[in-house]
């Protein structure tokens, strides 16, 4: 279990506030660029919440984590860590650099309220304040698609480089990886 | 596809690439290679194509080494792409895409590892400025086991792309691709796979079928691609046809063959 932690909550509201938020609860040792800690010691050095990095980017892009308290019945971290990993195993070069109990809710995903496309496109969050194991990862080569090229060859011309950015969400009551996000 | 027998001759054969076997699926073996290999279609690129959608059906393909630790990953989309509006490179080709695909997950016929997906290129990608930073962002959101309909439109009202699996939102772009994107937009529909000794789903015998392969016009309506040709495989063992569909327009089907055969 995470036993160390916060037992802090706060709104991510901005990126802003998600620094201070996050620096603050941590100190010196979040508020510089740490290495990846390697899955081992992720799942024994609990005290590693997602980083400010990341929550930056996701108040960016219309995602708000909450930190919350752990509580009874609900799985443990290293459940949700094996979860993501047995989920997404294209991520094995990387490093767990995080994982955190948290709220979820993802603005972009969702039932799409407005059908016709002169107005506009609000939606209805198919994640709304979930409950939720939040792991974090980079240093794994990210997935990255590409178009057919008509003679058959791959038109993604770029090296694959491990420098993937993730966030999984595991549901933390039943244990399913229900988001993901490589950014 | 494969179940507990083939899981248990996989491992035997260890780090092995190229396995025969019997039956009608693939027993992949170790991982090597990672690019991207296809089995699909596409359409002219045309001023008139403002997104693209189709139905996809749900399969279950085999990922290389073992599914529950496999590097791979196996998907099926449908994209709209284009070239970039202000480079010629390849390398700043923009898509925006949506379907679903196996990443890694628990051998045999469950369906945790398997998730709908969208990815759409950033900004910088057609100006060639990501830099060391990520030129993609990709979405994942619940599982799959039943056919859907993917779509990519852009949407009048705001100028972006909108991603989506029946109508759920999955992402939509963080900017109007008018201006970075060249105005001729091509649609996409294919099975992919990261590594050639990962299938791309269906068999021979129970094909991966993607109909109602249709465009979106730039007020929304929705009509179907007449013509979708059927791109050229990087290996024999990858198999797509393209044929008139009942439901109107055209279909594609996609499989793979055994491993040994590639």
């Amino acid at each position: 279990m995470i036993s160390l932690l916060p037992k802090v909550m706060g709104i991510v509201g901005s990126a802003a506030a998600a620094f201070v938020f996050m620096s603050a609860l941590h100190g010196s040792s979040q508020a510089s660029a740490e290495p990846g800690l390697s899955r081992e010691v992720a799942l024994v050095v609990s005290d590693k919440p997602i980083s400010d990095d990341a929550l930056r980017w996701a108040s960016s892009d219309g995602i708000t984590i909450k930190a919350v308290a752990e509580r009874a019945g609900l799985i443990d971290a290293k459940d949700a860590v094996a979860r993501a990993e047995t989920d997404f195993a294209f991520l094995d070069d990387g490093d767990v650099r995080g994982v955190q109990l948290a709220e979820l809710t993802d603005d972009n995903y969702g039932e799409q309220l407005e059908q016709d496309q002169t107005k506009p496109s609000r939606i209805k969050p198919k994640l709304d304040r979930a409950l939720v194991w939040m792991v974090e990862y980079s240093g794994f080569v990210p997935f990255v698609s590409s178009p057919m090229s008509h003679d058959g060859i791959s038109t993604r011309l770029i090296e694959p480089q491990a420098n993937g950015r993730m966030l999984v969400a595991v549901d933390a009551v039943t244990g399913e990886a229900v988001w993901g996000v490589q950014y | 596809m494969r179940g507990v027998l083939g899981a248990c001759l996989s491992a035997l054969v260890g780090a092995v690439a190229a396995v025969s076997w019997s039956a009608d699926a693939a027993v992949p073996g170790s991982c090597t290679n990672r690019s991207n290999y296809h089995a699909g279609g596409y359409t002219a690129a045309t001023t008139a194509v403002f997104g693209s959608r189709a139905r996809i059906e749900f399969n279950n393909p085999d990922l290389c080494e073992a599914d529950a630790t496999s590097h791979s990953a196996s998907v099926v989309w449908s994209m709209i792409t284009a070239g970039s509006a202000t480079s010629s490179s390849p390398s700043a080709d923009g898509w925006a895409q949506a379907g679903y695909g196996q990443f890694g997950s628990q051998s045999g016929f469950g369906t945790s590892g398997f998730h709908v997906f969208s990815q759409y290129t950033l900004k910088c990608k057609s100006t060639l400025t990501c830099g060391s930073g990520s030129s993609v962002k990709t979405e994942f959101g619940g599982t799959v086991t039943v056919s859907h309909f993917y779509e990519n439109y852009v949407r009048a009202s705001d100028g972006r792309i909108h991603m989506g699996v029946d109508g759920t939102q999955l992402d939509v772009t963080n900017y109007n691709p008018s201006g970075d994107w060249a105005p001729e937009y091509e649609g996409q529909f294919a099975g992919e796979v990261l590594h050639p000794q990962s299938d791309i789903a269906g068999t021979s015998s129970d094909v991966t079928t993607l109909d109602y392969l249709q465009k979106y016009s730039s007020s929304g309506s929705i009509a179907f691609f007449q013509v979708v040709h059927p791109a050229p495989v990087p290996y024999t063992r990858f198999h797509r046809s393209v044929t008139d569909a009942s439901v109107g327009g055209q279909r594609l089907d996609i499989w793979t063959s055994p491993l040994g055969s590639f």
